[in-house]
């Protein structure tokens, strides 16, 4: 009968509308993560090595990794930091590195990393072309969040793509034992071309915090960055382009380099 | 309403002979029978006169019979139930034509353009359906005198109220109130209509929480036509919609929030027709000649948590055309230019997924002309060719587009089409097509990084009228896209030119509709789409393009049982592609002045995706029905209605969050609208 076939019809049609909203998914396959930024400004180069997928036993850590830089004169051997804890990246140290030959503005520096899972990475930088600059010994600026607005300009630097402008505010917190230790209290960065106009009640979207938190002293810093750094970290979250492309070969991540360029203290009101 | 005409004609004969008849005083009168007859419909007069191609005029009526939206008649809707039309999901009122991208159509109000006629995000049209007499709706191979868009136009023409005095209707549904009115002036040569829309949820939550929604939109819509001296015809067309979001918000720090958006235009039509001129030596069966002027606006202001999140985009479009054409019985020839000014300016401060942080202003200078030639040589054949040459000031050599279409009658109601068409488009949006909610479309137009983006169309079918009121039309589609240009997501907001990035392309498909035209108790029309497409960005792999779905089947019907009349739309569509996220991972920010990576608010989640657009959502279905009870038609008639949208509440889903950070991973489902029932009437007089 017509009417049995509309009902079925119509039957099929609600149980093919009852699904359940969560899906389990397969995990995604294991890949080797880097984040390895040369820093003229720096005694250390710092480089991160992890899995992007826990291990039971290592967390996510690339424990006992050979990781190397090299300059146009030599290449030195990272040092693997104590072990730390698990859900952390385990951490290769490259000292003093102003006193590696060929470490220094304008040169390119390579990356080497070989695990002991046989895994190799390999990736290049070009450090942009300045002398860092160092923290103000005297001159700490006066800004008031309501009123003033921060304008700052710095001359182009070579082999830079772009500068990244960072504002951080730090709170001191006593640790068991009296230790002090300075903690971050406030974070807002942008990457910009050779100047910027914040002004004083600015805040960060991404982390809500106030670009210039009342009655703290917050630092300045603008770096020039290289291309694989800016292209790596500029964009943000967008899930359905994905990851920006990794320069790196044979994992995901960055080996970029930065310079500073400029550092400001300013006390807000 | 459907417009075709039916006259109820009475013919009064009387006898004639040489001499006067004396009175028969002995003979009664005799009743002669009422003779009806019934003008053929207007997609038949088109069928017979045109190549009419791509195109499917319908009323206004015909497209409100489809159910209704929370309520609200939305006429553009209706248009993605045609055929050749794919809609992404409820959260858009995007159009994809024919495997085209969403900003490929060209929105015309009485042949003025209107840049994005959307509310609420794009949930609600905005042209207000009492005023709607008719759409002309083209989905390719489109004559000559439409230029400016790659996919489709779709023409809305104002309704006409002939009667005098002042009649109008008011709509009351759940999201809104819609009051119309209109007359006839000058003993019915004029007209004039206006209507209003305006939501009420914000002074409905009022009541309970003072400015606890304070968002809402509206529309006003006016148009009149009225005869000049010297039998021109002047008509005016005025719009003007907003949505308002303006508030503030009420934590300890408040911060106020603007989020404001709207079109506005206004447009002159100034037209004469000449009965039987001569022209270069010959005679025509008439002459008509048509001048357009326009001021179409479109501006949107987002100012939120004082100042952190801004976005603002503005559009001013100034426009002259015009166009002469002379009829004659087997030929027709139309001639005619349009220049303009295309400011747009945008500019966004932080990107988020629906639009990208930059500054971009330009600003085009448009002329074009074109020539179209219909020639009817015998009741066999009907041919249209025709040209349009566009230039933008700045951007290389003006476009040449050569048009043709042909009929090819194969007997009085069966007929083979065929049609070639260039198009060009100098607008582009920044809104991704791989983004499956469209909320609006913000514009920019051509640069030497954003170049003009070029189509042509291939098209063959046929149509079949089965009765006088029942069509058939098949036709296929093969659209070549050599110059496209998409949105570039990692755009550098420091760095100028690289906004776009440039594609080619290619779609192809067939579309059939099979149509009632309204009788006595049914109209409806069922519609199905099948669609293919690819681009490949300069350098790239080929993708499928967000829009690519593949088949599309829309039935909607209209009952009419005495004063009651129902309305249904039954809509089976298989998944739209898009871009698996297959991995997760930890970016760590490096900061320079402590020498170290990440820390609190220094680290993010970001996603590794799979290959381009290369999985599908899944298969979607959904029914919607109305029921109206008509009102008697005397004096003043109420009609309410109930509305019923995702009867049988399917959970159709549009797009896939992933989450491999939780064990085992999950992919959520991010679902369309689920059943909602809303009651309102219509009032009329």
């Amino acid at each position: 009968l017509p009417g049995r076939r509309v009902w079925g019809a119509l039957s099929a049609l609600l149980l093919a509308a009852c699904e359940p909203p969560i899906d389990r998914i397969a995990p995604q396959a294991n890949r080797l993560l880097v984040h390895a930024v040369m820093d003229l400004g720096a005694t250390d180069q710092i480089i991160l090595v992890e899995r992007t997928k826990p291990d039971p036993v290592r967390g996510i850590q690339v424990t006992g990794a050979t990781v190397t830089i090299s300059t146009a004169a030599t290449t030195v051997q990272a040092l693997e930091d104590p072990p730390r804890e698990l859900d952390e990246a385990e951490t290769y140290r490259v000292p003093n590195s102003s006193s590696i030959p060929g470490f220094g503005p304008g040169q390119t520096i390579t990356l080497r990393i070989v695990t002991p899972q046989g895994d190799t990475v390999s990736g290049t930088t070009t450090i942009p072309n300045n002398a860092p600059s160092s923290p103000p010994v005297f001159g700490v600026g006066r800004l008031n969040r309501d009123t003033d607005t921060l304008r700052l300009s710095w001359p182009r630097v070579a082999g830079a793509r772009g500068y990244e402008v960072g504002i951080y505010s730090f709170t001191t917190i006593v640790l068991p034992g009296g230790v002090e230790v300075e903690q971050i209290r406030s974070t807002y960065r942008v990457f910009t071309d050779t100047a910027i106009v914040v002004p004083g009640t600015a805040e960060s979207l991404e982390t809500g915090d106030q670009a210039f938190p009342r009655n703290v002293r917050v630092r300045v810093i603008v770096c020039a960055v290289d291309d694989n750094y800016h292209t790596y970290f500029r964009p943000k979250v967008d899930p359905l382009a994905g990851a920006p492309p990794s320069r790196l070969t044979g994992a995901i991540g960055v080996f970029g380099s930065v310079s500073p360029v400029l550092i400001r203290f300013y006390d807000v009101q | 309403m459907n417009r075709a005409v039916v006259a109820v004609v009475v013919f009064a004969v009387s006898a004639s002979g040489q001499e006067p008849p004396r009175p028969d005083t002995t003979r009664k009168p005799q009743q002669l029978p009422t003779i009806q007859t019934t003008a053929p419909a207007e997609g038949r007069v088109e069928f017979e006169t045109k190549p009419n191609i791509g195109h499917i005029s319908i009323s206004g009526k015909e497209l409100t019979q489809v159910p209704r939206f929370f309520g609200e008649s939305d006429v553009l809707r209706a248009v993605r139930t045609l055929p050749g039309v794919n809609a992404r999901n409820d959260f858009s009122v995007g159009m994809n034509v024919r495997g085209g991208e969403a900003d490929q159509n060209l929105v015309l109000l009485d042949g003025h353009p209107i840049y994005n006629p959307f509310h609420m995000g794009g949930l609600f049209g905005a042209f207000v359906e009492p005023m709607v007499d008719r759409v002309d709706f083209l989905t390719g191979g489109f004559p000559a005198q439409y230029g400016g868009r790659l996919s489709s136009v779709l023409d809305v023409h104002s309704a006409v109220e002939p009667r005098s005095g002042i009649h109008g209707q008011v709509d009351m549904s759940f999201v809104a109130t819609t009051l119309s009115l209109g007359g006839g002036l000058q003993q019915g040569k004029g007209t004039w209509g206006v209507a209003v829309r305006r939501t009420y949820a914000d002074k409905f939550v009022d009541l309970f929480d003072k400015n606890g929604l304070p968002y809402h939109f509206y529309d006003m819509q006016g148009y009149t036509e009225r005869v000049l001296p010297g039998s021109i015809r002047l008509a005016l067309t005025a719009y003007n919609n907003a949505d308002r979001l303006v508030g503030v918000n009420e934590d300890a720090d408040p911060e106020s929030y603007v989020l404001v958006w709207g079109n506005r235009l206004l447009g002159a039509t100034l037209s004469r027709s000449w009965a039987e001129p001569r022209i270069l030596g010959r005679v025509a069966d008439s002459l008509t000649w048509s001048q357009r002027f326009s001021l179409s606006r479109f501006r949107l202001t987002m100012d939120m948590f004082e100042g952190i999140l801004t976005l603002n985009n503005r559009v001013g479009d100034e426009r002259a055309s015009g166009m002469i054409t002379a009829h004659s019985l087997r030929h027709t020839h139309s001639a005619g230019y349009e220049v303009g000014t295309q400011r747009y300016a945008f500019s966004a401060n932080y990107p988020l997924i629906l639009y990208p942080s930059d500054t971009l202003s330009t600003r085009n200078t448009t002329a074009g002309v074109f020539y179209d030639y219909l020639w009817r040589p015998n009741l066999t054949w009907i041919v249209q060719a025709g040209a349009r040459l566009d230039g933008v000031s700045g951007i290389g050599s003006p476009v040449l587009q050569p048009r043709l279409s042909v009929k090819y009658f194969v007997n009085q109601d069966l007929a083979f089409i065929g049609a070639y068409g260039e198009y060009a488009q100098a607008a582009h949006s920044l809104s991704r097509e791989d983004v499956p909610i469209r909320a609006l479309d913000f514009w920019a137009g051509s640069s030497g990084q954003a170049p003009i983006s070029r189509a042509r169309h291939f098209i063959a079918g046929v149509e079949r009228w089965i009765t006088p009121s029942r069509a058939l039309r098949l036709e296929t589609f093969y659209k070549q896209y050599p110059s496209l240009v998409e949105q570039n997501p990692l755009s550098d907001p420091n760095f100028d030119g690289d906004e776009f990035t440039r594609l080619t392309g290619y779609s192809y498909g067939a579309d059939v509709m099979l149509r009632q035209l309204q009788t006595k108790r049914f109209s409806g029309w069922l519609a199905y789409t099948f669609a293919f497409s690819s681009r490949t960005p300069l350098g790239g792999a080929p993708f499928f393009p967000g829009q690519d779905r593949r088949h599309e089947l829309n039935a909607v019907g209209n009952w009419t049982r005495g004063r009651y009349i129902t309305s249904a739309r039954l809509n089976l569509a298989s998944g739209t592609p898009y871009t698996k996220p297959i991995g997760q991972f930890r970016t760590r920010l490096y900061n320079p002045y402590v020498h170290q990576y990440g820390g609190e608010d220094l680290e993010f989640d970001q996603f590794i995706s799979g290959p381009r657009n290369a999985e599908r959502v899944s298969f979607a279905q959904r029914l919607d029905l109305s029921i109206m009870r008509e009102g008697d038609g005397k004096g003043v008639s109420w009609s309410p209605f109930l509305s019923v949208m995702n009867v049988y509440n399917a959970k159709n889903y549009f797009a896939y969050f992933f989450d491999y950070s939780a064990s085992p991973p999950e992919r959520i489902r991010i679902q369309q609208l689920p059943v909602f029932p809303t009651l309102g009437v219509t009032v009329a007089w």
